[in-house]
Parts: structure tokens; sequence; C-alpha cells
């Protein structure tokens, strides 16, 4: 006769929720860390905190200390770069890496590296999960002391730390460009910029041929032959098409003098490229006397700014082109070392959701023209939050996932509720944070490279019930790549109704039932601590750490103030939310 | 050309013996040799050939001989002999001599208790010997053969003598079974699993390191490395999978491809995770071999495989005489990660489970080897080095472990007289621990 097994994780083959709930039951597990990185000559040294075999890869006890590993979704609004860092000590007291440090036969460089953390029960290979995957920093990766070789890692969100766009202006390229756009950088173009312009075009064109004595006139600018005409360059990238009707010689800020579109020619294949003929035809003004009275035959001057219209790179198609997240993508995979398949199937599903409208992605519009180099991270995570979306890498493939602030998107079903019983004692911190609280916002939206600043405001919008109860806390929320005045107004209101509460957040430690949890994903909180009351309240969480004693510690937003689809906990004091009344001043 | 050349006598000898030699007459022009002389001159020898008898009622032969020349010679000795006491062979000698010779030794005997040999010795030259001994014996029990023996430097024959026994606290320290080079383990047969389950595992100190096969019946070669072979009185399987049916077969030899092998033995039945294998008494290993190979059939291991991760085996430190007190104390450790809840109770990740093993000597003789033994057991090992203990040789496995000293050990000696052997002790309590 036996009896039910309550060691499952000696026999259990994966880590299954069911699983961790049931060793929680039981109150015993065997959760436990390997560490493979990449040694300079190509060996793998598998590490751990105690000598084990996971499926026949034997990994030895050299880690002096396992580090806590953290994942983080980051401050809503307010994009940041939030690296996951690990650093770790491998013992060497035996001189066993000796070969991999300066002096040793087989040193060499560490960084880039690669740097991997699995999780997972006792030796059970196909339990083993991945939580962290990086590579060796450049800034301090490696080092020793007597006794360690010392590591340190970021995770893969490290190769997304790069500047973007890349290439500059240059005289070997352009052996006639004037020296003040030498090192300027050349722009990168998505979306549609023939449309919704505050001035009759917003896209500058860089002349790149300017000092041949052939464009401006000879030595002295007196001759008037003017055998070249004046090449312009666009945008790094190729762009989908050109509009040789819409390109202007910008006078002042107001004044804008329209080319003829017979005088533009050798338009690149690429359309990123123009030429602009000189004592060729009349230029005459707007029929609506804009561009003033400049009926002469052209003669570039230094100093001449022309701008055109175009609709940037080529993604597919059009339903792509201005897609914020196939424009994100597409920055993502061009900029950094990151392929297709680093992506998983939510950024499809967010690419072509189409409602509710607020939440419409394939309708809202969106473009980028960008110069300033800007990490590519840092510039794409403020895309998606353009339209209350943020990525994150996803534990279990380590893919680019993208978690949605969606009301209608929160799952009303939980596959784990945390009771007392899986808290760890003490640890349970409560705080309201006021960082996140906005009741009163107006959108400044559509950035003009031309102008450099945005285009359009919205108007101011409220939570009257919100700012009732408490003081009118006001903000001006950017949408830089938005310019549809309805989409941008859309995007207010729902970040209105989630920032017009003073939600809690947690933080927390508790056992590894939370383990396969995943960045956004919801939780449900039940919790009875002193003056501490949560009755299955859904938490979504923002931060998990794994920490080396095998619990988790967690960082959630409660929702027990924000009602969404599903969910109201129907208490007093409610007054965001899915439901909340958003009012136009 | 003659064999001695030599002027032998006169010759003294008491009244009741009688002296007889003759030279072989073929040999001889004349076979004259007085009763009170002989001498002999090559005018009266044909040959090297000189039988000579002396028959005494007491004694075969007693002479006072001093040679102190430092011509190289073939033998060169300082012998006194000043005792009347009935012996075989009775000497006090002293060679001093920094000359290299063949044999050099400054031994002293002052005991006069009957006894088949005893012998008090010191060498500490530093000179090239073919033999080096540092040997001290002090025991008066009764004993065949009894020595201690270190030697540090260079030596051509190094010997470790005991008295050996199966019941008594044995530590194995020195592991023949891990050769003299790198990767001395092979599979004849057997098979070995993909990835680090290498048999060479075997030599590791990691307890779960393993070597695993593919099949259930396996045989596996050691190469001690040692030409003249090792002598093994104690042998351990550690952290098997074997099950209660396997047979276990240890065959020596010297020939590395078991042509002749030289013995072979069997394991007991296999109880535990560690199965050990002490030599019987009356069957000590007979002979010094290069080579073992341990044949494991395990046809019903339901795991398919064999796996074992560790194999020791070599001369044990046997003790004699007094061993450790009778009560040994064990403990069953258990690691473990916990996190104490707000529900009021913990949860735990399960680590891993070891042992420890305690034992207390009681008045060790400080004077007999048995402490000495210790002491060289500390100093070698200390608290780094992992040696195999087992307090309870008739049954191994309820206190043998395999572990490192918790801590060199603090000794109490109490001394109640000068050099009498009864009357001076020590007493300590020694910890080993697996988890260390």
């Amino acid at each position: 006769m036996t009896t039910k097994n309550r060691r499952p994780y000696l026999t259990a083959v994966t880590i299954s929720q069911a699983l961790l709930d049931e060793t929680a039951s039981n109150l015993t597990n065997q959760i436990e860390f390997v560490i493979d990185i990449t040694a300079p000559d190509g060996s793998i040294i598998r590490a751990s905190n105690r000598n084990k075999y996971i499926g026949g890869v034997f990994y030895r006890a050299i880690l002096s200390d396992v580090p806590q590993t953290t994942k983080t979704l980051g401050e809503w609004l307010q994009p940041g770069l939030d690296f996951s860092t690990i650093s770790i000590s491998l013992l060497n007291v035996d001189g066993a890496f000796n070969r991999f440090v300066p002096g040793g036969a087989n040193y060499k460089d560490w960084t880039g590296n690669s740097f991997v953390i699995r999780i997972g029960l006792s030796d059970i290979e196909a339990s083993y999960k991945n939580i962290f995957s990086g590579f060796i920093t450049e800034v301090a990766g490696f080092g020793r002391t007597t006794k360690t070789i010392e590591i340190t890692a970021r995770d893969k969100y490290d190769v997304l730390n790069r500047a973007f766009p890349i290439f500059t202006f240059n005289n070997i390229v352009y052996p006639f460009i004037e020296d003040s756009f030498i090192g300027l950088v050349i722009p990168y173009i998505y979306g549609d910029y023939n449309a919704n312009s505050r001035t009759p075009a917003q896209i500058p064109a860089f002349p790149v041929n300017t000092i041949d004595e052939d464009v401006i006139g000879g030595p002295t600018g007196e001759d008037d032959l003017r055998r070249n005409n004046v090449q312009f360059v666009i945008s790094e990238n190729d762009n989908r098409q050109f509009f040789d009707a819409s390109v202007y010689l910008k006078l002042d800020e107001k004044t804008f003098l329209k080319v003829p579109s017979s005088e533009i020619v050798n338009v690149s294949a690429g359309n990123n490229y123009f030429e602009v003929k000189q004592v060729s035809a009349l230029w005459v003004p707007e029929p609506d006397g804009s561009g003033g009275n400049l009926d002469v035959q052209y003669r570039f001057s230094t100093g001449d700014e022309f701008v055109c219209m175009v609709k940037g790179k080529d993604l597919g198609g059009v339903g792509f082109d201005t897609n914020i997240i196939a424009i994100a993508k597409d920055i993502l995979i061009t900029f950094t070392d990151l392929t297709l398949s680093d992506f998983d199937s939510t950024w499809e599903t967010y690419r072509l959701k189409s409602s509710p409208a607020q939440s419409s992605i394939f309708t809202i519009l969106a473009r980028v023209w960008i110069q300033d180099p800007i990490s590519v991270l840092e510039y794409t995570l403020q895309l998606l939050e353009q339209v209350r979306l943020e990525y994150f890498i996803e534990r279990s493939d380590q893919k680019l996932s993208i978690n949605s602030l969606h009301f209608e998107d929160i799952s009303t079903v939980s596959s784990i509720k945390l009771n007392n019983w899986d808290i760890s004692r003490d640890t349970l911190q409560i705080t309201t944070t006021d960082t996140h609280f906005i009741n009163r916002a107006q959108g400044d939206y559509d950035f003009n490279p031309i102008l450099d600043f945005n285009n359009f405001k919205t108007e101011v919008y409220f939570n009257q019930a919100s700012t009732t109860i408490t003081k009118t806390v006001s903000k001006t929320i950017t949408f830089p790549n938005l310019y549809i005045r309805q989409d941008v107004v859309n995007q207010l209101t729902e970040i209105l109704r989630i920032s017009s509460t003073n939600f809690d957040i947690l933080s927390f430690v508790c056992n590894w039932r939370p383990l396969l949890q995943e960045l956004g994903k919801f939780i449900l909180f039940n919790i009875k601590i002193g003056s501490t009351i949560f009755t299955d309240v859904p938490c979504q969480i923002r931060e998990i750490s794994y920490l080396s004693n095998g619990s988790i510690s967690l960082n959630v937003w409660s929702y027990l103030l924000i009602p969404y689809p599903g969910y109201n906990s129907g208490f007093p004091g409610i007054v965001g939310g899915y439901n909340a009344t958003i009012t136009k001043e | 050309m003659t064999g001695i050349n030599a002027i032998i006598g006169p010759i003294s000898y008491p009244a009741d013996c009688s002296v007889t030699g003759y030279l072989q007459g073929p040999y001889l022009n004349s076979p004259y040799l007085g009763p009170n002389l002989g001498y002999l001159s090559l005018d009266y020898l044909a040959g090297p050939y000189l039988l000579y008898d002396i028959r005494c009622g007491k004694l075969g032969i007693e002479t006072l001989l001093v040679i102190d020349t430092e011509i190289p010679s073939g033998i060169e000795a300082l012998a006194t002999i000043d005792t009347d006491f009935v012996s075989g062979v009775e000497t006090l000698a002293t060679i001093d001599t920094e000359i290299p010779s063949g044999i050099e030794n400054l031994a002293i005997i002052d005991t006069e208790i009957p006894s088949g040999i005893e012998t008090l010795a010191t060498i500490d030259t530093d000179f090239v010997s073919g033999i080096e001994t540092l040997a001290i014996i002090d025991t008066q029990v009764p004993t065949g053969i009894e020595v201690l023996r270190l030697a540090a430097v260079e030596t051509g024959v190094q010997s470790f003598v005991r008295l050996y026994n199966v019941d008594k606290l044995r530590v194995l320290c020195e592991f023949d079974s891990r050769g003299e080079i790198d990767q001395n383990w092979s599979v004849i047969s057997g098979g070995t699993a993909a990835g680090d389950f290498n048999i060479n595992n075997v030599n590791t100190d990691i307890f779960e390191e393993i070597y695993r096969s593919t099949e259930q019946i396996v045989i596996l070669q050691c190469d001690t490395g040692l030409d003249a072979g090792s002598i093994i009185d104690t042998m351990w399987l550690g952290n098997h999978n074997l099950t209660t049916g396997a047979l276990i077969t240890v065959i020596a030899s010297n020939d590395v491809t078991f042509v002749t092998p030289s013995y072979s033995f069997n394991f007991p039945a296999v109880t535990t995770s560690e199965v050990y294998y002490i030599v019987p008494d009356a069957d000590y290993p007979p002979a010094a071999v290069r080579y073992y190979r341990i044949i494991i059939n395990d046809s019903s291991n339901p795991n398919g495989f064999i796996s074992i991760a560790h194999i020791l085996f070599g001369s044990s430190v046997i003790f004699n005489g007094d061993c450790i007190t009778n009560e040994v104390t064990r403990q069953i450790l258990h690691f473990k990660d916990e996190i104490p809840t707000e529900g009021f109770t913990s949860v735990m990740l399960n680590r891993a489970v070891r042992k420890k093993v305690g034992f207390s000597f009681q008045n060790l003789n400080y004077r007999l080897g048995n402490y000495q033994k210790l002491v060289d057991v500390f100093l070698s090992s200390r608290t780094d080095l992992k040696c195999l203990w087992i307090p309870y040789p008739v049954d191994p496995g309820r206190f043998g472990i395999f572990g490192k000293l918790s801590e060199i050990p603090q000794e109490a000696h109490n001394v109640r007289g000068n050099t009498n052997e009864d009357l001076d002790f020590v007493s300590f309590d020694i910890l080993i621990d697996e988890s260390l």
C-alpha cells in the first residue's frame, strides 16, 4: 500500500503551477539554480551552488552565492533603462580558472560572452527554465580577487541599449558637403509625413554638394552658369514614397516657397535623395499667396533650407508602415542584433488589435522622424507607451513580449492566489504611489522635425470624481509619434482612468508558487495581516525577482480601487477605472 | 689467486670448546693446523677453500672487533658485543660514517627482554642511500613485528608494516585507487553514459559526481600505477545505485590484460548505498598488485545502468591494541532553506542530506603506535582532505564515513610518569563531517 507522494518534485519532469501549488501545500520543494557561462576559449563553465547533474551535465559548486535575478516592467509613463544586472563570484581557490585570467594560457576578453541562469527542480533537466539570459558587460564585466573570478552580466536589454540612427554625413561619401553638415546624423523616417502637418511640409532635406563651385557659382559665387544641381539627402533609409510636388524652400518659420515639380530631378530609387535644378524654371508663389513672390530662377545660397514630404520606410504595406508596433519592431531589428525570432506572438497580436477604438492599434497612425541619436530601448519603449503597451523579455523563451495596460486585456482569471501562508514573514510592504497619480492632463502630440516641437495639443481632460475628493494633479502627456487627434484623446482618457486613482503598490517575498508567473500577469492577493486586508484582489506583477533561497520577490499593482471589465471591488472611494468619467474642460 | 689472504689466530676459546679445521686435501700441500694456532700461507694452499669449525657449549661466535678504516671496503663495521645473555644475535653497533655505502645503519638495542628481533634505530642522514629508515619500536607488548615507520625523503623503498585486524578503527587516507596519474580508471565493458559520467569521476571527493554505465554489467579497471603493487586491506564503493542483487567481484593482477590474475575476492552483499570490503582477518591480500578489476553484475537494476560516485581502496591506518571508546555519535544532517511565512509555518527548500560521525579516544597510550598514527593522519589530511573513516569495521556501513575532520582535535595529555609507557595517556574527540 502506498500513500500520496509528498515530495512530488523528486519525480516531476516539468514545473507546472499544479506542482508548485502541491509542493507549497507540503511546505517543501527543491528549486535550484544553475549558471552557464561561456569562457574565453569557448568552453562552458557550469556553475551552481551545489554539485549536481542536470541531465548528463555536471555543475560544480563554485558559486559563492546565487545572485538575485530581477526583471521589471520599469516605471510607467517614465520610459527608462531598467537592465537586470547580475554579478557573481566563481570560486577559484584551487586555481581552476587561472587559464582564463590575464597571464593564463586561454585568456581572452570575456566581454560579450553569454551568461544564462536557469532555475529548476533538483537534477531534472526538463524542469529547468531560463530566468536570465545576457552577456558579460564591457564595463567591469570581468574581474578577479585572489580567491574568485568576478563576472558581471546584463540581460538581453543590453543589446538594445544602442543609439540610433547611426550614420552621419561625411565628406567621403559627399565630398562637396558643407563642413557644418559633417558629423550630422542622417535622419531615419517611418510612417506617412504626407498628412496632418502644421507646415506645408515637415521633412528637412539636407544639401550635400553645396561647396561644389559648379553649384554655388564658382569661387566667388558670381558664376551664373550653376552647372550642377543641388543635391539633397532626406534619410538614411529608403522611403516608400517621395512627393515631388511637395518640396518647399523654407523662407522663414511660416513662409515656404513651393519648388516646381519640374525642378525636382534624379529622385533616387529609394526615395531618399533628390536634386533641385538651378537657373531653370521660374519658381512662382503659391496661389494663396504663401511663399512670397519669388518668380525668379532659383540659385542656391548658403543657408537655404528645403523641406519635403515622404512616406517613410516600407515595412511591408500601408497597414505596417504606420503601425506603431511594426515601427518599433523594425527599429529593434534594424539597429540591434535582434531577429524576427526574438519576438513572440504578442507583437503580431497587438499590431492587429482593432477594438475597442481606444485600443485599436491597427488603425492608430504613427510616424517617426528621428535624427538625434537615442537608445533603441528607450525610444521603442516610449513608442509603445503612447498606446499603453510596454515590452519586456519573456522568461520562458527569452523573447520580447508585449504587456498591455488596456483594461479590456486584463484577464479575469488568475492562475494563482496568494494567502498569508505564502508570504514570507515581515516582508509585505504597501506604498501608495503619487508618482503615477494624475487626474488632469493634456496631450501634446505630433512632433514636427523642422519646428523641433510637437505640432498640436489636445484639450485638457480630467476626472472630476477624482479632483473632487483630492487635489488636482495635472500633467502634460506627450505623444510625439501620434498625429491623429482622436487617437491621442483616446489614449489620454484611458491613462487618466488608471492614473486618477491612488492605487496600492505591494512588495513582498513569497514562496515559489509565482515562479511561473510573468511580468504583467495578474495574481489574486488574499492577505489579512493586521490592517492589511485584501480579499481576492487582482494585482498585476510589475517586477519579479528570484532569490537565492528559492523564494520570489514581487512588486505588484493592486487593482482594488481600479475596476476593469470583470472586476469591481465595489469599495467606496473608487473614482478611477474602466468606467471612470473623463471630462473635457 | 686466493679467496682469503689473512692471518688467523691465535684463537682464544673456553676450555670446553674444541676447534677443528682442515683444508681439504686436494687443495693443500700440507694439512697442518694446530689446536691453538692456525696458520695458512700461500705455500700451503692450492685454492681458496677453508673449512673451519668451532664448537662451544654456550657460544657460537663471540668477537670483539674494531674496524675503523675509512678506506672503502665491502663491509665495514664497528661492533661491540658485551652481553653475556643468551641470544640469537646481539649487537650494539654504531655507524657514523658519511661515506656513501651500500647499507648504513645506526642501531641501538638496549632492551634486555628476550624477543625475536628488537631494534631502536634512527637514521637521519640526507645522503643518497638505497634504504633509509626512521624506525621506533617502543612497545613491550609481545608482538611478532611492530614498526612505525616515517619516511619523507626520496626513497627507493618505502614500507608500512602493521599488525592486521578487522575490528579496530581504520582510516584510509592514501588512495591507491586514484593511481599516480590522471585517468587511471578505464571501462573494460559496460559502457559510459553520454554526458559528464566519465569513469574517472570515481576518483573525486565530490559525493554527487558519478560514473554511469550504459549497461547493468560492467567491468572497471584501475591502474594503481605502482610498479611494486598495491596491497589493499579496505575497499569502498560510495553513493551507488546498486541493488541488493548486485554481485561485486574484484580481481587483482600484475598483468594489465589480466591473463594471469593474482587473486580475487567478492564483496559482501549490497545492503546500503555504500558498500565496504574489509579484508578478512585470515585472508589478508596475498600479493601487492598493480591492476585491479571490479566486475559488477547488477542485471536486475531497474535503472538500466550502474552509477557509482566513489571507489576507494588501499592500505589503511589500522589501530592495534587500544581504540576508540564504546560510544560513537552519528547524525544525519538535512540542509535546507527555510522561509517562515505569515501563516506561522515555514516552507522549506530541500537541499541535501549528509551525515557526521563522532568518536572519542580515552587514555590513548602516548607511547604506543596508535596515537602516533592518528597524529600522522591529522598532519597529512588536516581538515581539508577527506578520508574514509571506519570506526567499526565489523559493521563498516554503520559508522563508516568519507569526510573531513571538522577540526583537528584538542588533545588532553595525562602524564603520570616519565618514560613509563603505562603512565602517559592522551584523550581527545574526533568529529568527521561529510558536508565539509
